[in-house]
């Protein structure tokens, strides 16, 4: 369970809250010009972000206002609280290596349980 | 001259129960059923002016209440606030407000009968209520007059703090409850507080699903 | 019996309390501080049950939860009996009955031994090979033999009736919790808790102090005092602090993200029935959101594997000392001790100062510590270097161990000598406990020096202390404790100084020097070598080299593939033994090797305590109208909406649900009828952009609706597949009170909310929800108008003045109501909303006045037969998230020429104008007796084809309608529009299809005159 810091109300838990879907996906205004496959973009089609990932959040129990958050899908982490129709704000997140790998630590993958010697090193 | 004879009776969703309390006044649990109660959506600016002149309360900041001998106001969001009443005000308050409020891109609804108070006090108040919330309840973490919008168990409400822990019977706190999920938190709340030695009230069940 | 290996004036249980309990139906006796482990010991006991697969003979083998094995089964009533219950962790009661696990007819003649004999015809991974893989069983299957299978492995039993113990589970939120309350973690505790932060802390067993509870008495000093009164002075000092919560028999079990941690505390486990205190839970979860963690949870000693170690009388060393000291009790007579490390030798002298007696020393090590070798000398205890246990005998306890010595490359070298014993206490090293570090993701450190893992880097706000994080020697644990005490406070925004901590004087021995070993030679060839790793699993070294040479390399495969570390103990004293011997098998090391997943929970917890309060009656709201508690006493059959209950029909006494339900609908259409329609979802929508927001979210027009009036409206999602639908009623022309279905309620209100502020923000409009403001009652037929009129004031209720699809405002007794003419059945209705709080009463002068007239309470059964004989839709009966409005044939609700709305882009796509879509038909029986089964197929033949089946659509709908006395159906029917009057066959399950023809869905239009 996440704790979510609401931008109205505060710290919250996880509970309270309502995921909403990939955030920025901006509804377009003239879909009557769009082609199928554009329409089709917009209706079905969403990143898959392994990373570092703008969601939409509600909390449903409280304040009842959406707003956006910046999670790395990978290790949970929460970077950012924002508000609808802010830009995401720019932050330095500890993002998978490789397409198909973890993060180097909290991701929890066989691959990053035990520190490598650089690690040791540097420590 | 009505078409009904008869007087209309009002039933609050708890009409069924009755105030429970744990020995040693550790713990009450009762409800307030007729509160009038208005949500009033619109920001600030414009709701601020119209409910300080018809309840003399001051809008609350984010998280918080204000509250008289008559009123309570409690914060929802931004641009929603829950106004709280003498029973069978509710209609004058929206006459009131309506008036103040003319013209004004505010909306102003009559809730008195989607929600009804549970009121929970005593030393074991918070205890109790953390069976059932996320919420820290800790005296640091909640403390007189703040709200919340939350969970308790699977029902949704509202809470706040009414009275001071260092009041005397200790602190009370109103949860405000949808009328369908009252009887749920009531029980809830009897169970939780079991260690305290509240007698138990149980949920109303045994509904027949078939013959 | 007369505790024969109980010690006088030794241990921490209280020996003016005998306690006594019953072991495999035989009476033991103890004392109030013992573990069924320790009384059983003290009793000259050693073999508890039998192992997993082999059903070999299984012992005591730690002395708390780091046992793999030693489990009973706790009482024998189907509903409490409690299975898989550790020895060593549970506390004895009067009444306690605890049984052998896994073995029939009994604990020492047990016919699933066989297995044990047919060994080596079980190797790693043999299911898989035999019966999954194999050509030989090929015909048969996994299923055929899984049910024996199961029946001769596995552990206890468990409970067959629903139990009778209550649990519940509690939120926390603190500053500082510590996890462990040895020396660490009460230094820890103790320091955090000067800032005046909330601290926790959580010990595992009933008592604070950890592993100074198993240490000789004598031996250290803390500050001066001695380690039982350092404890109390701690304990008191914890108390002092009004924000300190300490809780003793709980465990950590799982630590999640952002520091959310699970703790189980056993309230009642311990205590006899009588003392129970019925108010309390058997056991409670707390969920604790900690600011910071502190980690004190100690280290877990780790055995040696050599050949046939796994008979009972094999004892990890300090668990020998923790017998000892902390129940008094010597586990064994004759102790004889084999080490790869100093800790273990203090077994020894601790056994021999308390006049056990000491068999001698077997230590694989070349060079010996030669301090410790001197006392051991004064002790007049033997000692064996560069020597190794390489078999044992016994058959239900050892009685001796054979030893050959080592040559220089750690070959047995020489013959076997057979040294007497009847308890080997054995150390292969110790491993920090790191399960709660490694659940949190915090990355491990292999050390080097004591072979195991570590706490490296950590990824949550945490810090480890003491053993658990590779730290033995107790001065400097005190010192990591203050440490970790001082900065997780601080951390958590609290301001405290440091204060000097006290000297320690101790004559234990606080060294290692450890030689690391993972497999013993045992002299032998590997398949005749049984040295198991695993005690719970029955996985053998040989097992771990075998799968290696398969080509399981990754650590979890080979888990998987063997079973080492599942089970109920997940490897707790013997995944490292585990990952040293691929790591030898593969020529890596161990890191290289890596270590499996650490899994929350920690230990097992039982299901009920993580549900908790929320059982039975508790599961979940029960949502009630107001008129709820008339429709009990009318003895209503409800059905679930939702969390909604609804009366589905009342049947009269004697009345089938089927009749009630024909003599519902028919008395609506004849008479009069009445049903609860509280649970719509209603909203109050107000701001100046009230009908440019409604002309959005519709798929039809709201511009020129007037004030006073209502529309029914279909609500789309963007890929245009109806997902609601209602009727919104205009009450001032910036107002408007919208109905959504019963279950769409919350997520219409939601997705209203997500386009006003997310997409439409330039838009003036509020939202409120109002469904519970409000009850409703629905009076529809030829009498209602006369009905309704009794009851309400203020309105003409005439059809022609108040026309259908208008509301207005009248009273009732005086109360305001609001009164909609709409309709969901075809009939001339009246919808009266009623503040909430007067519904029951409203509802009782309706019937009252209905009475004289015929009126007829129905339910949401007759309401589904009402609207399918008028050919309305039911989202979610008729629609399932793929169906358009053109597919429901209800274009008419769809403006084209308004602008933008929700899905409206998605009418065009190429698939929702496909011309060979399902549409919605009506469907007439040729028999019209018949009633088809809803989601029945439908086909184009009157006999069923062969496989695949060609399927034209299925129903969704189908009722015996008492008005039009025949049955109906309504259908998905690929092309349905264009097959008017066509016949199709509705397939049946073992039955032949049934002929049907398709014809418009108003049944009480044209319909059934189209179709006869």
């Amino acid at each position: 369970m996440f704790v979510i810091d609401c931008p109205n109300c505060g710290s919250r838990d996880q509970s309270e809250f309502t995921y909403a879907g990939e955030a920025h996906i901006a509804r377009p205004t003239e879909s009557e010009n769009m082609t199928d496959a554009e329409w089709a973009e917009f209706v079905f089609m969403r990143t898959n972000t392994k990373g570092l990932f703008a969601e939409r959040w509600w909390h449903a129990t409280g304040c009842r206002k959406f707003f956006n958050m910046l999670r790395n899908t990978a290790t949970d982490e929460i970077h950012a609280v924002y508000r609808i129709g802010e830009k995401p704000p720019k932050v330095t997140a500890n993002l998978p290596l490789t397409p198909a790998g973890e993060s180097s630590i909290g991701s929890g993958n066989d691959a990053v349980k035990i520190m490598t010697r650089d690690e040791e090193n540097a420590s | 001259m009505n078409a009904v004879k008869n007087t209309p009776v009002r039933r609050s969703p708890l009409a069924h129960r009755t105030a429970m309390s744990a020995p040693d006044d550790v713990l009450h649990l009762s409800e307030r059923a007729f509160d009038a109660k208005i949500v009033l959506r619109g920001l600030p600016e414009a709701l601020g002016p119209a409910v300080a002149k018809v309840t003399g309360l001051e809008l609350p900041s984010a998280t918080r209440s204000t509250a008289s001998e008559t009123h309570r106001l409690l914060w929802q969001s931004p641009d929603e606030f829950l106004l709280l009443g003498p029973m069978d005000s509710e209609s004058a308050l929206m006459s009131a407000l309506a008036v103040e409020l003319e013209g004004q891109h505010v909306q102003t609804v009559n809730v008195t009968d989607y929600h009804t108070t549970l009121v929970l006090s005593g030393p074991r108040a918070r205890e109790t209520l953390m069976t059932l919330s996320t919420l820290d309840l800790h005296p640091r973490g909640f403390t007189p007059d703040q709200v919340a919008g939350t969970t308790f168990g699977h029902a949704s409400g509202w809470l706040v703090q009414t009275v001071d822990d260092g009041a005397e019977g200790g602190p009370s706190f109103d949860i405000l409850v949808r009328w369908s999920h009252a009887d749920y938190l009531f029980c809830e709340l009897t169970h939780g507080a079991r260690a305290f030695g509240m007698p138990e009230a149980k949920p109303v069940s045994g509904e027949l699903m078939e013959i | 019996m007369s505790q024969p290996n109980r010690l006088p004036g030794r241990g921490l249980v209280n020996r003016d309390r005998p306690v006594s309990f019953t072991f495999d139906g035989r009476e033991i006796a103890g004392y109030e501080g013992d573990t069924i482990a320790s009384a059983l010991l003290a009793n000259g006991e050693i073999m508890v049950g039998r192992s997993f697969k082999y059903h070999r003979p299984r012992g005591i083998v730690g002395a708390g939860s780091d046992d793999p094995a030693a489990m009973v089964q706790i009482g024998s009533d189907p509903a409490s009996t409690d299975p898989n219950v550790m020895v060593t962790t549970r506390e004895i009661h009067a009444g306690l009955e605890a049984r052998p696990q896994n073995c029939w007819p009994s604990l020492k003649y047990d016919v699933g031994v066989l297995n044990d004999v047919f060994m080596r015809f079980f190797p790693a991974g043999f299911y898989y090979k035999t019966f999954m893989g194999s050509d030989r069983f090929r015909w048969l299957n996994w299923m055929t033999f899984e049910p024996f299978i199961r029946r001769a492995a596995g552990l206890g039993k468990s409970p067959t009736k629903p139990d009778p113990d209550t649990y519940e589970s509690v939120n926390r939120h603190c500053d500082v919790l510590v996890i462990g309350a040895g020396p660490a973690g009460l230094t820890a505790a103790a320091n955090a808790a000067r800032s005046g932060a909330r601290v926790i802390l959580v010990e595992e067993s009933e008592r604070l102090g950890g592993s100074l509870n198993a240490t000789d008495p004598e031996g250290t000093t803390i500050g001066g005092k001695a380690p039982a009164d350092w404890i109390a002075a701690q304990t008191a000092k914890l108390a002092e602090h009004p924000e300190v919560t300490v809780l003793t028999r709980t465990t950590a079990f799982g630590y999640y993200a952002m520091n959310f941690v699970g703790l189980i505390e056993r309230v009642s486990d311990h205590l006899p029935e009588h003392r129970r205190d019925r108010r309390q839970p058997r056991q409670r979860v707390w969920r604790v959101r900690a600011k910071q963690v502190v980690l004190a949870t100690g280290a877990i000693e780790r055995p040696l594997v050599f050949h046939e170690n796994d008979r009972p009388g094999i004892m990890l060393a300090g668990a020998a000392r923790s017998f000892l000291h902390r129940y008094g009790v010597l586990a064994g007579k004759r102790v004889l001790v084999f080490a790869n490390n100093d800790s273990a030798w203090q077994t020894a002298f601790d056994i021999r100062a308390a006049g056990g007696e000491v068999a001698g020393i077997v230590d694989m090590r070349r060079e010996l510590n030669e301090a410790l070798a001197l006392r051991a000398l004064k002790a007049g205890i033997a000692v064996y270097p560069r020597t190794a246990i390489v078999g044992t005998h016994g058959r239900h306890r050892i009685d001796s161990a054979f030893v050959s010595s080592l040559d220089d490359s750690g070959n047995v070298r020489g013959s076997r000598s057979r040294i007497e014993c009847d308890l080997i206490a054995v150390s292969g090293g110790w491993n920090p406990n790191v399960a709660l570090f490694a659940q949190s993701r915090g990355k491990l450190k292999w050390d080097a020096e004591m072979a195991s893992f570590r706490p490296g880097l950590s990824w949550q706000q945490e810090r480890s202390a003491g053993a658990c994080n590779g730290t033995f020697e107790l001065q400097e644990v005190l010192a990591e404790g203050s440490k970790a005490g001082l900065e997780a406070a601080r951390a958590a925004d609290f301001t405290v100084r440091a204060v000097k901590q006290p000297e320690v004087e101790t004559s234990v021995v606080q060294s290692l020097n450890l030689v690391p070993v993972w497999q013993v030679p045992s002299g032998q060839p590997r398949e005749k070598t049984k040295a198991f790793v695993d005690l719970q699993d029955d996985v053998k070294a040989s097992d771990l080299q075998l799968a290696t040479e398969e080509g399981y390399d990754s650590v979890e495969h080979a888990k998987r593939y063997t079973t080492q570390g599942m089970g109920t103990d997940q490897g707790k004293i013997s995944n490292v033994n585990a990952f040293g011997i691929m790591a030898e098998a593969r020529g890596i090391t161990v890191p290289e090797v890596g270590t499996t997943t650490f899994r929350q929970p920690w230990r097992p917890v039982t299901i009920g305590a993580l549900g908790g309060q929320h059982v039975g009656a508790h599961f979940m709201p029960r949502r009630g109208t107001p008129m709820h508690a008339w429709h009990r006493e009318q003895k209503a059959i409800f059905e679930p909406v939702g969390d909604w209950l609804r009366a589905r029909a009342y049947p009269k006494p004697g009345e089938s649900f089927h009749d009630a339900v024909q003599r519902e609908a028919k008395a609506a259409r004849t008479t009069a009828g009445i049903l609860d329609a509280t649970t719509l979802g209603k909203i109050d929508i107000r701001g100046k952009d009230a009908r440019t927001f409604l002309n959005r979210v519709y798929t039809n027009a709201w511009s020129k609706l007037a004030p006073g009036r209502c529309r029914y409206g279909l609500m789309l999602g963007e890929d245009g597949m109806v997902s609601d639908d209602g009727v919104t009623a205009c009450i001032a022309d910036d107002h408007f009170h919208m109905t959504t279905t019963t279950g769409g309620a919350a997520s219409v209100l939601q997705k209203l909310e997500d386009y006003l502020q997310t997409e439409w923000p330039e838009l003036d409009v509020w939202l409120t929800t109002v469904t519970e403001q409000w009850a409703v009652a629905a009076v529809c037929g030829p009498k209602a108008e006369e009905i309704v009129a009794a009851v309400v004031d203020g309105i003409d209720l005439d059809p022609e003045e108040f026309p259908f699809m208008t509301w207005q405002d009248g009273t009732a007794g005086g109360i305001p109501v609001r009164v909609f003419r709409v309709s969901f059945t075809g009939e001339t209705s009246y919808e009266i909303n009623i503040p909430a709080t007067y519904g029951r009463w409203l509802w009782e002068e309706l019937v009252a006045a209905g009475k004289p007239h015929g009126l007829t309470p129905y339910g949401t059964e007759a309401m589904h037969l009402l609207r399918a004989e008028k050919g309305f839709i039911i989202v979610g009966q008729e629609t399932d998230g793929t169906v358009t409005p053109g597919d429901l044939r209800m274009d008419w609700a769809v403006a084209k020429k308004k602008g933008d709305f929700i899905g409206k882009r998605s009418l065009s796509r190429s698939d929702t104008i496909r011309d060979d879509r399902k549409q919605l038909v009506g469907l007439l029986t040729n028999d019209g007796d018949h009633v088809p089964m809803e989601g029945a197929q439908i086909i184009g033949t009157p006999e069923e084809p062969a496989p695949p089946v060609p399927m034209l659509g299925h129903v969704t709908s189908a009722y015996f309608s008492p008005n039009l006395g025949r049955s109906i159906a309504m259908a998905m029917v690929k092309r349905g529009g264009q097959r008017m009057g066509e016949t199709v066959w509705i397939a049946r399950r073992g039955d032949k299809p049934v002929p049907a023809k398709i014809v418009h869905y108003d049944f009480l239009g044209d319909a059934v005159g189209e179709g006869a």
